[in-house]
């Protein structure tokens, strides 16, 4: 039994496994899309066989007891559903669907987070209840459709996506005919390591090391007030010191995070990182991230901290 | 989620289909339904759930309930309730679930449609038209946008497209012969009885409802030749004229007819039908039977129409015991006996005869009522011949024939109708129950003579109808049975698309449709293919032109400018114009002026739009291509 059912399972998934790469020939992932003859398939749904089998009941009806009326409404009924069939193809047909990711920056989310992905639609004004299913994401009814459709993509760990193939489906109108297409956009996109600070973190000291301790000079005239040390005037008064910022005297190092760890460690360290890296862009410091692929930066800014975070992502 | 919408309208529906169909609900299943579409109405005021397991019960509670009623009922009656009550109870378990709405609208589209087993006059079909449609609507809710209460135009269109492939279906799409044999029982006869006694027809004479109608496909019978024979009777009992029990059917003979007629008789739960005289030709589900007369191969339950032609002469004898039948007579009327013998030896001949009896019902003061008084004694022929000479057409008849047989002539008791209304507006003949009528038939010379007393009683009976034929006081009398309002007389002027209604939509069946897949085939094919072809080519080049001329002018001289420069040089794909027309002067310095002159002008004419600068372009053109074409 067991053993059946298993080899059922390894038919069922070889199936899927030649359906999508059919799917894979016949539609290949685009940023843009019409839906057109070759993507949308329509076949009647199990409400449409019940219908089907009512009209069968009434045409034998009325032609066992002669009752034209019977057999008109027989033929009303087929008719209605004949039509249907265009009415359901037509509900999707043309409609153009086109990814529209945040221009400044590549479309990404923190691990454990929802990340939205939204789609413009357009040529959607007569089409109606149209429900959008897919593995990645709660399946979404729209009774009519807006210009740009939000879809709320689960919580997945860290990695680099590409969105799946999900389905596009409508009953409209009378629920006999299922009009659907399965739909693969080019759409990339990055979940990023949750940024967290640890107690622990073993970042914190190598960022100290680069720290340049507190220098005490003698005063010379024009040197600010408030840097002489007062507590050392307590003590000597005749040879006043001024204490020295090293950031206001030397040039300040860039930040480096370096990746060590490994095994579960690895993504404690990738968190607390991302939380350094979002850290330095906000004060505007300058860093460099080094890991085993390689090094990046020192430099700053948004492209340079996705990069960094995109570096972290692939570790 | 239910469109708000759904279970009010879903409720008024089923409340006018309880309506509607009346006629095949008992009373315990009307009181019931109407007591669950209340009960669903005040949960849904109050937003009240009900639990499935009350419904259950209460479904099976009904079901018992229908099958202890089942020998009482028809079946088809039976079936009837329980779609009704099953559709009334899914009503009532809806709450928002799709599923059970679908279910319901399911059980509703049948429902409604076994309506038309009741009834199919016009105004009962329109009524069940009206909610069928009515549950299209409810299904097109149930997919709808929740919110969205009104048809789009856009499903609007998608109905109009409905509308003519299934008047296409209907009238084209194969149909099949009866599957199994269905009658109903239990059923109330209208109609003519099985059986004439003396006072007989009374009952039909008081109705005032449809028994046929006619129309006429040429020429149309007198008023006076409208015998419209249903039924004969061949046996006297004393008391009642009954139907011989052989049925034995016979073709019809083959002479040539005088008038062709078709006929849509309402349902009167009978098999036989109604035929002018000898009968020729048949078309539908007729067939003849004995005496000349025609019957259904089934039941009529429903509106029947079926074409006959007659020549309108006398029935022929089919066979010698049809007049060794017809003269067998109990000689309990010894006064009528009597008579007949007395008439019998001064005329030899049947028609002689015949002629004897009109003249002494007319000296004899017989008069016409509707009223007659009651015959109580044994021999009633006697009684009504003697003593009241007050009748009508049962009495005048089942008497006329007592004579003919106790004088040795072969005679039978006809039941049918006489006459009708012409309906003006249709062109067609309107038989009324209360044209019901009875009269004899005497065999001569192999032919069933008519004999009808009435004509001399009461001859207006004939021409002019019943009513004009009575007196006064009994005109009101009958009058009281007719109650029209202005309603009903505005609604009898309709009739005659009632009519029309029954012959074209009701009566349509495999004879027209093979007519009419016969026309088709007809049909000059090849022109009419060949003209289709040649429209259909002209559009398409009248849209290839103004798809040309349509192109702008810019795109037609860049490919002018392609075409003519080809010999010089391809373009390539990367280049534009401007690069490539610049390549071709450097590699033809003699041109290059001609070409420096086109670049310009193109320049020109595409990006600052000087539309002057098109001639001077294809000037150009015009020079270069024949300077290549001397040089190549």
């Amino acid at each position: 039994m067991m053993l059946k059912m298993t080899m059922w399972q390894k038919i069922k998934q070889k199936l899927w496994q030649r359906f999508d790469r059919w799917l894979e020939q016949r539609q290949p992932a685009a940023t843009e899309l019409t839906l057109r003859q070759h993507l949308l398939y329509v076949f009647p749904s199990t409400y449409g066989a019940w219908f089907v089998l009512l009209i069968i009941l009434l045409y034998v009806f009325g032609s066992n007891y002669q009752n034209n009326l019977i057999l008109l409404c027989a033929y009303l009924l087929l008719s209605l559903f004949c039509c249907c069939i265009l009415a359901a193809f037509f509900n999707l047909y043309k409609l153009q669907l086109k990814t529209s990711p945040p221009l400044t920056m590549p479309l990404h989310t923190y691990a454990s987070q929802n990340l939205t992905l939204s789609l413009a639609l357009s040529h959607a004004q007569d089409k109606k209840m149209l429900l959008f299913s897919g593995n990645e994401f709660e399946a979404l009814l729209f009774e009519t459709l807006p210009e740009l459709v939000q879809l709320e993509l689960y919580p997945r760990p860290r990695g680099f996506y590409q969105l799946q193939r999900f389905k596009l489906e409508s009953y409209y109108p009378f629920g006999l005919i299922r009009c659907w297409t399965y739909i693969q956009l080019q759409q990339a996109y990055w979940v990023y390591p949750t940024p967290s600070v640890s107690k622990n973190s073993n970042a914190a000291p190598r960022q100290q090391i680069l720290d340049q301790p507190d220098q005490l000079a003698p005063y010379l005239p024009g040197d600010p007030a408030s840097s002489i040390d007062w507590k050392r005037l307590a003590k000597n008064p005749w040879q006043p010191v001024v204490r020295q910022n090293s950031e206001s005297s030397t040039p300040a190092l860039p930040k480096t995070l370096i990746v060590t760890a490994t095994g579960a460690a690895l993504e404690l360290q990738l968190s607390d990182f991302c939380f350094l890296l979002h850290q330095y862009e906000q004060q505007g410091e300058s860093y460099c991230l080094i890991t085993a692929t390689g090094t990046i930066g020192p430099d700053q800014g948004q492209a340079h901290l996705h990069r960094c975070l995109q570096a972290l992502v692939l570790c | 989620m239910l469109n708000p919408a759904f279970i009010p309208t879903a409720l008024l529906l089923q409340l006018m289909l309880l309506a509607l169909l009346q006629e095949g609900l008992s009373w315990w299943s009307s009181l019931v339904l109407i007591g669950i579409l209340l009960f669903k109405y005040i949960s849904f005021k109050a937003q009240q759930k009900v639990r499935m397991m009350t419904i259950n019960a209460l479904a099976v509670m009904l079901c018992l309930l229908l099958l202890s009623q089942l020998w009482q009922q028809d079946m088809q009656d039976s079936m009837l309730q329980l779609l009704f009550f099953s559709a009334a109870l899914r009503l009532f378990s809806i709450h928002s679930e799709l599923q059970h709405a679908k279910k319901l609208l399911w059980v509703q589209y049948f429902l409604i449609t076994t309506g038309f087993m009741l009834n199919q006059s016009l105004w009962f079909a329109s009524a069940v038209f009206l909610l069928f449609f009515c549950n299209l609507y409810l299904h097109y809710l149930l997919f709808a946008p929740v919110q969205q209460r009104q048809f789009r135009w856009t499903d609007i269109r998608l109905l109009l497209w409905v509308m003519p492939l299934c008047i296409a279906l209907f009238v084209l799409f194969p149909r099949l012969p009866p599957l199994w044999q269905t009658e109903r029982q239990h059923q109330a006869q209208t109609g003519l009885a099985d059986e004439l006694s003396l006072g007989g027809l009374e009952r039909l004479v008081q109705n005032d409802s449809l028994a046929f109608r006619v129309e006429f496909a040429d020429e149309k019978p007198a008023q006076h030749e409208l015998y419209w024979r249903a039924k004969v009777f061949e046996t006297f009992n004393g008391q009642d004229w009954l139907p011989d029990l052989q049925r034995a059917s016979q073709p019809p003979l083959a002479t040539p007819g005088r008038y062709r007629y078709q006929l849509v008789v309402e349902p009167h739960f009978q098999r036989s039908l109604f035929s002018l005289g000898q009968v020729s030709q048949l078309q539908g589900q007729v067939q003849t039977v004995a005496a000349g007369l025609i019957e259904s191969r089934q039941q009529i339950s429903r509106r029947f129409s079926y074409s006959l032609t007659s020549n309108g002469s006398a029935v022929a004898q089919q066979n010698p015991e049809e007049a060794k039948r017809n003269l067998v007579l109990r000689h309990t009327n010894p006064q009528a006996s009597a008579l007949a013998h007395q008439l019998k030896q001064q005329h030899r001949t049947a028609s002689g005869y015949a002629q004897a009896l009109y003249q002494y019902f007319e000296q004899q003061q017989f008069s016409y009522s509707l009223r007659p008084p009651v015959l109580n004694q044994q021999a009633q022929v006697d009684q009504f011949l003697f003593q009241h000479k007050v009748g009508f057409c049962g009495h005048y008849a089942s008497a006329a024939a007592y004579l003919f047989r106790a004088a040795g002539i072969p005679a039978r008791v006809v039941a049918g109708y006489q006459g009708g209304v012409w309906q003006a507006q249709g062109d067609y003949l309107q038989v009324l129950q209360k044209d019901a009528h009875a009269w004899v038939e005497y065999l001569e010379d192999g032919y069933w003579r008519r004999f009808d007393a009435t004509v001399i009683v009461a001859p207006l009976r004939l021409t002019q109808g019943l009513s004009d034929a009575l007196s006064l006081s009994e005109r009101q009398f009958l009058d009281q049975f007719f109650q029209r309002g202005v309603l009903g007389h505005w609604l009898q002027q309709l009739e005659w698309l009632d009519y029309y209604w029954s012959v074209w939509v009701l009566s349509f069946d495999q004879t027209e449709q093979r007519f009419i897949w016969h026309y088709f085939k007809t049909m000059p094919w090849l022109w009419i293919g060949g003209s289709i072809m040649t429209s259909l080519l002209l559009v398409l080049v009248i849209y290839l032109w103004l798809q040309r001329s349509n192109q702008s002018q810019n795109v037609l001289l860049r490919q002018r400018i392609l075409k003519v420069l080809r010999p010089y040089g391809e373009k390539a794909d990367y280049q534009s114009m401007e690069s490539y027309l610049r390549q071709l002067i450097q590699l033809y310095p003699l041109q290059a002026t001609k070409l420096n002159e086109l670049l310009s002008a193109y320049q020109q004419f595409e990006f600052a739009e000087q539309l002057e600068q098109l001639q001077q372009c294809r000037k150009l053109l015009h020079q270069l291509a024949k300077h290549n074409s001397t040089v190549g």
